[in-house]
């Protein structure tokens, strides 16, 4: 699978435009469901994964036949959608919500807050693991592939997929720190 | 020592969280957590990090359509920036290129050029040439074709002789209009941009923007942009037509833009562009209509685009490319 993709590579580098298409095709519901967890918004998580691709056409030439192709699909995909958080609606459609419903029961609020504060810097976190970590993560939690499947497809041992999955959950927790104990305590309140 | 076992730990636990720990671990997970409460935190951190980073893809989405929609957009976004493809790899070297035809053409014709009253002429062979005359118009040559004009644009016109194909672009002068001649047709403008063919006697002229007088013999015909005229030896009076797309800029746009361009139209740039001989075999294939953009595509990919479009199959014989 990461051969193949190098191979794709390879022809978007040469400027095929239907190895380009196969690329999209591969990946879109993945990248668009990832999108879609950081912007909660369809269209715009769309149009996040267009300008991903419109993006990767314009400058093919920069591409790297690394077998990273995928991790570096979600890290441009994560990024846009900071830039897209940055720069455009989500706040601002935020506080008309938030400033449509005064009345909002505070706790809930806060717990909306806390969560999606949470997705964020999980989703921030996961963006920064090490390449072959970030893999092993992703196709596990993005694509929910079992473990086999991820050491077949990524010519590794099960082992390995254990190890990898180990170390990205011991890193994800330490950065996540600050953000967890006041959400491990909402858990163990309304269990 | 002690940080092997938390490596340990950490991984036991994900396989727990993710349901790939067998019976025995999943038991000798169980008591750790039972043993002491920061276990049970620090199990639940990692449950919560499992739980909210799982993506759950909606299968709702249809892939195919939303590459359609990505096609769209690029489509429109190459239309409207063109100049951001200029520095591609391949466009890279075409424009190394031209700059050498002209540096040589240049090496050759100054002396002409130095002396104003002179004519200049500038032929091409393989390859694509962009010139800028005497007035700051530009003119792009394609292949095989051939320009003449003066060093200095005297008198009343700014006379240019053409033969093959170009694209003007004309700066804008009313006391001087630009009058081009080809074959026995002669088309005039103010400031305009166009795109003049003659081959094998038969001259067609596009305009992309203004206003362009064409004459013959003395018949006289205004074409305005997306309108255009051809000229067949013989032929007598001039009938305009609208132009559908915009092949006509392809050789150094290197776009093929069709909108509603019937079939046998795009071929007829095909045979040139790749210098090969596409034969369409059934007439009724000749007017289909056909929506699209090419961008640097290969032959064999457009033909490809084309076959899956209208369902027709194209086959390999020699040097000819039939379309069934």
């Amino acid at each position: 699978m990461e051969n193949s993709d190098n191979q794709l590579i390879e022809l978007i580098l040469a400027g095929d435009r239907p190895a380009f298409d196969r690329v999209f095709i591969k990946y879109y519901k993945n990248l668009y469901s990832y999108a879609l967890k950081l912007i909660n918004d369809r269209d715009s998580a769309e149009e996040v994964v267009q300008n991903v691709f419109c993006r990767i056409w314009e400058k093919k030439h920069q591409l790297k036949i690394d077998g990273y192709l995928k991790s570096f699909l979600y890290r441009s995909v994560h990024n846009e959608c900071l830039n897209y958080i940055k720069h455009k609606k989500v706040r601002s459609s935020f506080q008309t919500h938030y400033n449509s419903k005064p009345e909002h029961i505070e706790s809930d609020l806060s717990k909306e807050l806390s969560a999606m504060e949470l997705k964020k810097q999980l989703f921030m976190a996961i963006n920064e693991l090490p390449e072959d970590c970030a893999s092993v993560f992703q196709m596990s939690r993005f694509e929910q592939l079992k473990y086999y499947e991820i050491a077949e497809q990524l010519n590794i041992s099960i082992k390995a997929v254990e190890y990898q999955m180990g170390k990205a959950l011991k890193i994800l927790r330490l950065k996540l720190m600050d953000f967890l104990p006041a959400f491990l305590i909402y858990l163990t309140q309304t269990l | 020592m002690n940080k092997t076992n938390t490596h340990i730990k950490d991984d036991l636990l994900v396989k727990y969280l993710l349901k790939e720990a067998s019976p025995a671990e999943q038991l000798q997970v169980e008591k750790w957590m039972e043993a002491d409460k920061s276990n049970l935190s620090y199990f639940n951190a990692f449950k919560l990090i499992i739980e909210t980073s799982q993506l759950n893809p909606d299968n709702a989405v249809n892939e195919s359509e939303a590459l359609s929609r990505l096609h769209q957009r690029m489509q429109k976004e190459s239309g409207n920036s063109k100049g951001k493809n200029l520095f591609s790899v391949s466009s890279f070297i075409r424009i190394a290129a031209a700059i050498l035809i002209v540096g040589t053409i240049i090496w050759f014709t100054y002396p002409l050029l130095y002396n104003n009253a002179k004519l200049v002429a500038v032929q091409t062979n393989g390859g694509v040439l962009q010139q800028t005359l005497p007035d700051g118009s530009t003119v792009r040559l394609n292949k095989n074709s051939f320009i003449s004009y003066p060093g200095k644009f005297a008198g009343n016109i700014r006379s240019v002789q053409l033969k093959g194909e170009a694209f003007f672009e004309v700066k804008s002068d009313k006391e001087q209009p630009f009058v081009i001649k080809v074959n026995d047709i002669s088309v005039k403008v103010v400031g305009t941009s166009f795109n003049i063919k003659s081959r094998n006697n038969q001259t067609v002229v596009i305009v992309k923007s203004g206003i362009v007088e064409v004459t013959k013999d003395n018949e006289h015909i205004k074409l305005h942009a997306g309108e255009k005229v051809q000229v067949h030896p013989g032929m007598t009076g001039l009938l305009k037509e609208t132009s559908k797309g915009r092949l006509y800029d392809y050789y150094f746009s290197n776009e093929l833009v069709c909108d509603g361009t019937p079939l046998s139209e795009l071929m007829e740039i095909l045979n040139e562009k790749f210098e090969v001989n596409i034969i369409i075999t059934r007439p009724s294939l000749k007017e289909l209509p056909l929506t699209t953009v090419f961008h640097d595509e290969s032959l064999d990919q457009i033909l490809k685009v084309i076959a899956a479009t209208f369902n027709i199959n194209v086959e390999y014989q020699g040097k000819q490319i039939l379309l069934k």
